[in-house]
């Protein structure tokens, strides 16, 4: 896939969810998974942000608080725009968005004391690209920190796992393992100064209407893993079933490396 | 309206050389492209960028 056409395919899929991605109570948005990202990455005071890839600004806006100013960066017009205006609604005035490629960020080398990026390495042609870039724009012992997906080790399962990924969201491209991850980050040049990963439960039925997946990607989802729960192949989506709703376990990572 | 604090962070992403700041738009002299500025959002993309002479 062409670089072009996949960064159409990430502004239209986006421009769609840009309204659902600020409702509250959705696992994926929840309160308590932000504080846990926020405490991991001990933001101090005067710190200088820059968050890659923002979307609407979830971490940006739970980082301003706890730090001197945040950078955010997206592709995305519609959630560039959604962001802003929940940043006024929360008071935060040491929020500032702008459009713009993570593979070509448009910011200096060595201003940020942290550069974060949360939920979008999967999303991207060229991680390492990225990564790259938040090294060069990290202030040397600075802090990247790479929060996203991870893949299942094994590869048959990691490649069953990112087509049901990829069948809810056509923007996803493909989640890393945890080596893959560790190994981006150490491309970048970064030395690895923590690495948490976190098994997070998901309602099916919400997960796929966060992207407002298509009813047969739906129905294609919804079999597979009503089939592994049967004792068919594996998806690496590891469901189960809790008071009577379809689940599985998402399993996310955070890496923090310093330049 | 971009504050002076995000024109201080801001390069052009081709490259990463110091822009001029326009009511409308934000120039890279170097690369001699305008970049836009809609709904008062700095759009810093290459792809986006018109091309610019100086004597305009």
């Amino acid at each position: 896939m062409d670089a072009a056409r996949h960064q159409e395919t990430v502004r239209r899929e986006f421009g769609k969810q840009a309204r659902h991605f600020a409702e509250a109570g959705l696992t994926l948005s929840n309160e308590d998974y932000l504080r846990w990202m926020v405490d991991v990455l001990a933001p101090a005071p005067h710190w200088q942000v820059l968050d890659v890839a923002t979307g609407t600004g979830h971490l940006a806006r739970a980082l301003a608080p706890r730090v001197r100013r945040v950078t955010a960066v997206d592709l995305t017009p519609a959630m560039l725009a959604e962001g802003r205006r929940l940043a006024g609604e929360a008071g935060l005035t040491n929020v500032a968005f702008a459009e713009g490629a993570a593979e070509r960020l448009p910011c200096g080398d060595a201003t940020f004391d942290l550069v974060a990026t949360r939920f979008s390495l999967h999303h991207m042609l060229d991680p390492r690209g990225a990564v790259g870039e938040m090294a060069r724009v990290a202030r040397p012992g600075g802090v990247v920190a790479v929060i996203d997906l991870v893949s299942p080790d094994d590869p048959a399962l990691a490649a069953r796992y990112n087509e049901v990924e990829r069948r809810r969201d056509p923007s996803h491209m493909r989640a890393l393992t945890l080596a893959e991850l560790t190994a981006t980050l150490e491309a970048a040049g970064l030395t690895i100064s923590q690495t948490l990963t976190r098994d997070v439960e998901a309602i099916v039925e919400r997960w796929l209407e966060m992207t407002h997946a298509p009813p047969d990607a739906r129905r294609t989802i919804v079999e597979a893993l009503t089939a592994e729960l049967a004792g068919g192949p594996p998806t690496g989506m590891r469901p189960f079933r809790r008071d009577g709703e379809l689940r599985f376990l998402h399993a996310w990572a955070i890496l923090l490396g310093r330049r | 309206m971009i504050d002076d604090e995000l024109k201080a962070i801001l390069v052009c992403p081709a490259c990463k050389g110091d822009l001029r700041f326009e009511e409308t738009r934000i120039i890279c002299p170097a690369c001699r492209k305008a970049y836009p500025i809609r709904d008062g959002i700095p759009v810093m993309l290459i792809d986006e960028a018109q091309p610019w002479s100086p004597s305009a």
